[in-house]
């Protein structure tokens, strides 16, 4: 099977979850559709690590985790304005568009996460994916997934009950 | 770390842990109040973030992926052939082949004669047709052709309603073909179908009949195929069908032969103005477009009474009528000095705004008595200090403010702010990067340069200029290069941005920008009749390499149809449809003359190799749409007009004692092209203005 034909089926797969998982992180619509197409390219382009890869959905979404750590560490650097601010002058008044996220308190304190501990908690509680995935996904140990997983789970408990009082 | 923490450490993973550890856990949890509360709370977490909704993905992702897919040869700099695989293959495959069968009873809709004997002038005759075909309809096609003979190009919209389960790419193909089935002309180009479920899209398709066919009766003939399908395909029309392509229709229309286009006898032409020397901000200058009025009749030029045209202590500004020939006078004094394309601004096309380096301007009209002087700053005139959007409702505006708290000598640190506003004046997007600045270009009001700049100095910092931003259509606001970012497109309808920096990251070019002299440059264009732009990147490499071309790095051509992007050689521009690669051929003696090169080609598909070449002995300039281009021979005082891509000679003009080695420069819109002249026998020099698009040429 040529890489293209590996891409192609990796991506009927797995493409919801891994673009669902990417928009958690990045929060960011159109980048997420971006990165999740580019996380299938780079199956073409490292096509020949394959054959050393023995768990394709850990694999993939360490791709897709590096990319959006990549795009949010660019982001930092500049800063988007709130819909309707005017001029920046602190007079900005409600976002729609993220009024429409924060009805959800969950969404809510999931986005006050660092994205390092956000990534681990996503991949275990929602993508159900093993300690030892994980691990792979993220390139750390399995102790430090552990650790990471506890102290996401601390920071989300105390970001959920401040969002829903 | 106690025993107490190591096990609350596992209660964050507790469903996988293995029974003897899950046991110990169980254990302390019994008697560890603390643990129990954590144990629920976490549950209660698990469920509700598996509980969270996931958001879908783009409707037109996996048509972008496939076609990324297919294009992951050029994507991946690899040179590889590329194989479908074979689930999708397929599902394309049984997608073609019924394609195919459709077709065999669709062929034939539709055949219409002309029978005018030499030249055939096809009347604009908007046709109704309805050829069903798996949710697509062609419903008919605009034949607003000029007289079609050998040697032209010909223009053809279809019209199709598509009801798709989602916005699909596909290929039309548009060709000519004789009675033996032999093509003669033929374009290929992908189309985008399906973006709006029920409505009528129109896509535009252009091919060049070749000079060297004889004239005749051809065939026109208008398919459908599916990109990716297995491989290049045969057309084969109302015969046998290959898969994945459908033919609806074919059309006899009738050539005629070339006619050897008699050469336009030179008009001689006067200059418009002259003077010891004069001046306008150079074509180069993307802010001297602001020297035209809106409608392009009047334009600001200088002339320079000093002896060194570089003294501006005697400039006076002066505004002509590019129609009439009318020029008068700026009464008061303003120099070119510092960004002379800033120095003029127009309200609308009748009053325009003269302004001083530092502050004074004046309001009035470019040939009335009355000049009143503001009394209010730029900032008042919006128009000055953005980019309107070409259908004026959106405003671009950059902000800057320095942060006077990290200056540290030449440096400090820059807060910059582009908003975009609506006509309410409300910001409705926008982004602020911060970024360190030397304060080595700045030049303060009293001259010095490289000093930390005073509050409110220079206004024209605080203005977005065309030749930083430009506007793809009414939608995209094109940020050429930010300071530490790179380029960055912003989509006005959305609150995020697409930036298009993360192209250099997928290219593994982050290297190359990090530590480079300047972040990557992007220039774009948007297809308005498709609605698809093309962003031409410029990696750092291009450009610390651009003085030796032989050397120069390539550049990426991102398509956002495809979602793909391609290597061009250096030196490439777009316009929206068409790709143009500007190339220099050094004289094979020493006593030779270089050869200018340009090779045109459609932009779709994108890779392909359909080039057209024009090669003389200057640079050609082409006009906005590309449909003209203009060869000035400064020697001899010519200018000659021609078609684009044909390279037929349309217009020539000569300027009887003068040498066309001035400045030159093209009206925003490209209906007009200036260049000043020096006169022969050392007289001074002129401004000659020639018309540059087909509404003027014809005139």
């Amino acid at each position: 099977m040529s890489n293209q034909e590996t891409a192609a089926e990796l991506f009927e797969a797995y493409h919801g979850p891994i673009f669902a998982y990417i928009y958690r992180l990045v929060n960011q619509c159109e980048l997420a559709n971006d990165l999740t197409q580019e996380t299938f390219l780079q199956v073409v382009r490292h096509g020949h690590r394959l054959p050393e890869v023995n768990n394709q959905r850990a694999w993939l979404y360490r791709i897709a985790t590096n990319l959006a750590f990549n795009a949010l560490k660019r982001g930092r650097r500049f800063q988007w304005l709130p819909w309707r601010a005017v001029d920046g002058a602190g007079a900005a008044g409600p976002d729609p568009a993220d009024d429409l996220y924060e009805r959800d308190a969950v969404t809510a304190a999931l986005n006050t996460l660092p994205a390092h501990y956000r990534a681990p908690l996503l991949l275990y509680s929602r993508y159900e994916l093993s300690v030892q995935e994980i691990a792979q996904a993220l390139q750390i140990s399995p102790a430090a997934v552990k650790t990471r997983l506890h102290r996401a789970r601390e920071m989300f408990r105390q970001a959920y009950e401040g969002v829903s009082e | 770390m106690n025993r107490h923490h190591q096990l609350e450490e596992q209660l964050a993973i507790c469903d996988q842990l293995d029974a003897a550890a899950r046991a110990r856990l169980d254990e302390h949890i019994e008697t560890c109040p603390t643990c129990r509360q954590k144990l629920v709370a976490y549950r209660l977490m698990d469920r509700r973030l598996a509980g969270l909704p996931d958001a879908p993905p783009a409707p037109a992702l996996r048509a972008h992926f496939y076609a990324a897919l297919a294009n992951s040869s050029a994507f991946s700099l690899q040179p590889s052939a590329f194989n479908l695989p074979s689930s999708a293959f397929r599902r394309l495959a049984a997608f073609g082949l019924q394609m195919g069968l459709l077709a065999l009873l669709v062929v034939l809709a539709w055949s219409l004669w002309w029978s005018v004997p030499s030249i055939t002038t096809v009347t604009p005759e908007p046709v109704t047709i309805e050829v069903p075909f798996e949710g697509i309809k062609l419903l008919g096609y605009d034949a607003a052709l000029d007289p079609l003979e050998a040697g032209t190009a010909v223009k053809l919209s279809l019209y199709w309603m598509a009801a798709l389960p989602a916005p699909t790419i596909l290929s039309v193909v548009v060709q000519l073909v004789d009675d033996n089935e032999y093509i003669i002309a033929r374009v290929e180009e992908y189309v985008e179908l399906g973006k709006w479920p029920g409505g009528v899209e129109a896509t535009i398709h252009r091919l060049v009949v070749p000079p060297e066919f004889a004239g005749g009766r051809y065939r026109w003939q208008v398919a459908l195929l599916d990109p990716e399908g297995d491989g290049p395909l045969e057309f084969m029309a109302g015969e046998e069908m290959n898969e994945g392509m459908v033919v609806f229709g074919e059309l006899v229309i009738e050539v005629a032969a070339t006619i050897t286009p008699t050469r336009p006898q030179p008009f001689t032409l006067a200059p418009l103005a002259t003077a010891a020397a004069l001046d306008f901000a150079p074509m180069w200058s993307p802010q001297s477009y602001r020297m035209w009025s809106p409608d392009e009749a009047w334009v600001a030029y200088w002339t320079v009474l000093a002896q060194d045209r570089y003294d501006y202590s005697q400039d006076r500004l002066h505004f002509l009528n590019v129609q009439t020939g009318q020029s008068c006078p700026f009464p008061g004094t303003v120099s070119r000095r510092y960004e002379a394309g800033e120095r003029v601004g127009w309200l609308d096309n009748e009053q325009v705004v003269v302004f001083q380096i530092h502050g004074r301007g004046w309001r009035g009209r470019p040939c009335g008595r009355e000049w009143t002087e503001l009394e209010e700053p730029l900032e008042t005139y919006p128009q000055l200090a953005g980019l309107l959007s070409p259908d004026g409702r959106y405003l671009a505006r950059r902000r800057l403010s320095f942060d006077d708290n990290v200056s540290s000598g030449p440096y400090g640190r820059l807060q910059s702010t582009v908003t975009i506003e609506n006509q309410m004046g409300d910001v409705i997007h926008g982004l602020t990067i911060l970024h360190a600045l030397s304060y080595e270009g700045l030049i303060n009001e009293d001259g010095r340069q490289g000093n930390a700049p005073e509050p409110g100095y220079d206004f024209w910092l605080n203005s977005l200029l065309s030749d930083q931003a430009k506007w793809l259509g009414n939608d995209y606001l094109l940020i050429h290069a930010m300071p530490d970012i790179g380029p960055l497109l912003l989509h006005v309808g959305h609150r995020n941005i697409h930036v298009t920096a993360d192209l250099f990251q997928r290219l593994d070019l982050a290297n190359d920008y990090q530590g480079a002299f300047s972040p990557p440059y992007a220039d774009g264009a948007l297809d308005p009749i498709s609605g698809r732009y093309t962003l031409l990147l410029r990696p750092p490499s291009a450009q610390l390499d651009s003085a030796s071309p032989e050397g120069a790095a390539e550049m990426l051509l991102y398509h956002s149809a495809t979602g793909t992007v391609e290597l061009v050689p250096h030196g490439a521009a777009v316009n929206g449809r068409w790709l143009a690669i500007f190339d220099v051929e050094s004289p094979t003696s020493p006593t030779g003359s270089p050869t200018y090169i340009v090779r045109l080609r459609p932009l779709d598909p994108p890779g392909n190799d359909n080039y057209d070449s024009y090669s003389g002995p200057e640079w050609p300039f082409f006009n906005a749409d590309w449909s003209r281009m203009a060869v000035v021979a400064a020697e001899s005082g010519r200018i000659s007009l021609h078609g684009v891509p044909d390279w037929a000679l349309l217009s020539e003009w000569e300027t009887p004692g003068y040498r066309l080695d001035g400045l030159r420069h093209r009206s925003p819109s490209g209906r007009w092209f200036l260049i000043t002249s020096s006169e022969r026998q050392g007289g001074g020099e002129g401004l000659f203005v020639i018309p540059f698009s087909d509404e003027t040429a014809d005139e």
